[in-house]
């Protein structure tokens, strides 16, 4: 036991000096872990597939954004960040390297960064979202959510494995369309005062 | 000093009323001593109005509440009910129950977006350093023991509970069945062994026995080719009588000068046991024949 704690102070403290100050504001972890998890991976790239789909300059903005909070020492290049969205399991190309709690402190905070700057859409959508339920009309029916759905569907299915379980169970149009309508409210939450710091701590919702 | 503090988001309005402690040795100015408290939701043209304690838990729901929409992630019950404030999650949002003692129950159904600026406004006042500085709560992550379940015991010991019994219907079934006579093909073997190439001849003595037959063959016709200075190589395959069944050769000039050596003689044996040999045809008229 005491070797696993003198491991990880040792790590933590050759970590230290290069950790950008963007970072500075997640409290460690509960629990000590080396890695991110397989379900903080997948959840990480879901977000910024969401992200890419409510905004049609996401995917550039996912790179200049990481340049501008200083966080391109841990995102270096879209070749990286590809990468490390490769690491969800769900993906047809998953790759198994690990994802380490710093690279996805800075996906974590590219993620709220563009979300805060997509509030606007974001709450427009939802609202409509209200609406159309209120009247008890299809989603589709109103034109900003048919087109983020339209998106996402074709973005999952073209990147997602259909072999797994987890990709298997959103054949069902309604079941993709709750996952695509989750992913909108959840990024609303990654926004605000303490958005960064609640989206990191829900990604280890359930895992420590 | 009796202060007012004010969260204003579109949809919420948080009002905290107080006074200061002008005891206190850090930040004397701060509100710590709370009077009064409300909650208005001007959509709904409802206000919630409550006490220290009743803020109190709903910070705890509210902070709970928002991890639970950013993560997916379902709460236990504990976390999002409290005496005073409760908040029930649904598809479009939550339901959110105020009930203080000798008051009616109030009960407003809020959207995602109405909860998302209750979820701002508690965020900034307990950022707010002059408000309630002593107030903090953390944002964790959810243990895993927490997380409830997603069916309950019962459903999920259905599925294992169904294969158990389909398995115990099967062996009851198949218990009772002979295995099926087994009838060994033999006509079809004596077609196959003609159609199959047959076995090659390992046994050491007839291939060496073989191979100093084929070099001496060979030895009579070949004394090497006049504009050839680099040995032909071929695999050569010979009956168990010595003749030349096959050949193929090694590369491309051992191919184009077959036709003039004494290889060129070759006669397809049909199925018949062959044994393989690697010859090697020298310029000088040398022959090495290796099994």
């Amino acid at each position: 036991m005491s070797v696993s704690v003198s491991e990880s102070s040792v790590a933590a403290a050759a970590a230290t000096p290069s950790v950008p100050p963007r970072l500075a504001v997640f409290a460690p972890l509960p629990t000590p872990v080396r890695e991110c998890p397989r379900r903080v991976r997948q959840r990480l790239d879901l977000l910024l597939l969401a992200i890419e789909c409510l905004d049609l300059g996401g995917p550039e903005a996912i790179h200049w954004i990481s340049r501008e909070l200083g966080l391109d020492s841990i995102l270096q290049g879209r070749v990286q960040v590809w990468q490390l969205r490769s690491t969800n399991p769900l993906r047809r190309n998953t790759r198994r390297q690990p994802m380490t709690l710093e690279e996805g402190q800075a996906l974590a905070t590219v993620i709220a960064t563009l979300a805060q700057r997509l509030a606007v859409p974001l709450r427009q959508a939802l609202l409509s979202l209200q609406r159309v339920r209120s009247q008890e009309l299809p989603v589709s029916s109103d034109p900003q959510l048919a087109f983020y759905l339209e998106r996402f569907r074709r973005h999952f299915r073209a990147r997602m494995n259909p072999a797994r379980a987890a990709v298997m169970a959103l054949r069902e149009e309604e079941a993709m369309e709750a996952i695509a309508l989750e992913l909108l409210q959840a990024l609303l939450f990654c926004t605000g005062t303490a958005g960064p710091q609640r989206l990191w701590a829900g990604l280890f919702d359930g895992e420590l | 000093m009796r202060m007012q503090r004010l969260y204003q988001l579109p949809n919420c309005q948080l009002v905290v009323e107080g006074f200061s402690d002008v005891s206190a040795s850090d930040r004397p100015e701060a509100l710590r001593i709370v009077t009064a408290v409300e909650c208005r939701f001007p959509l709904q043209g409802q206000i919630l109005q409550g006490n220290r304690d009743w803020l109190t838990q709903l910070l705890e729901v509210v902070r709970s509440g928002a991890q639970r929409w950013v993560s997916g992630v379902e709460r236990p019950e504990t976390r999002l009910q409290r005496e005073q404030v409760q908040l029930q999650p649904t598809e479009a949002g939550a339901v959110l129950t105020s009930r203080l003692p000798d008051r009616e129950p109030q009960v407003l159904t809020l959207s995602t977006v109405e909860l998302f600026d209750l979820t701002e406004a508690v965020d900034q006042l307990l950022a707010d350093p002059m408000t309630l500085p002593d107030l903090s709560l953390s944002i964790d992550p959810l243990p895993r023991r927490e997380v409830p379940p997603e069916a309950p015991l019962t459903e999920r010991a259905v599925a294992p509970a169904a294969g158990v019994a389909v398995l115990v219907a099967a062996s009851a079934i198949f218990y009772g069945m002979t295995p099926p006579k087994v009838k060994l093909p033999t006509e079809h073997q004596t077609e196959l062994s003609k159609v199959l190439p047959p076995a090659p001849i390992r046994d050491p003595q007839q291939r060496a026995k073989l191979a100093a037959g084929l070099k001496a063959t060979l030895s009579r016709d070949w004394q090497g080719l006049p504009d050839v200075s680099e040995p032909l190589r071929y695999s050569v395959s010979v009956t168990a009588k010595g003749a030349i069944a096959g050949v193929r050769g090694r590369d491309v000039p051992a191919i184009r000068r077959l036709a003039e050596t004494p290889l060129k003689n070759a006669k397809p044996a049909g199925a018949v046991p062959l044994a393989d040999f690697e010859v090697t045809l020298n310029p000088d008229g040398q022959i090495q024949v290796q099994p």
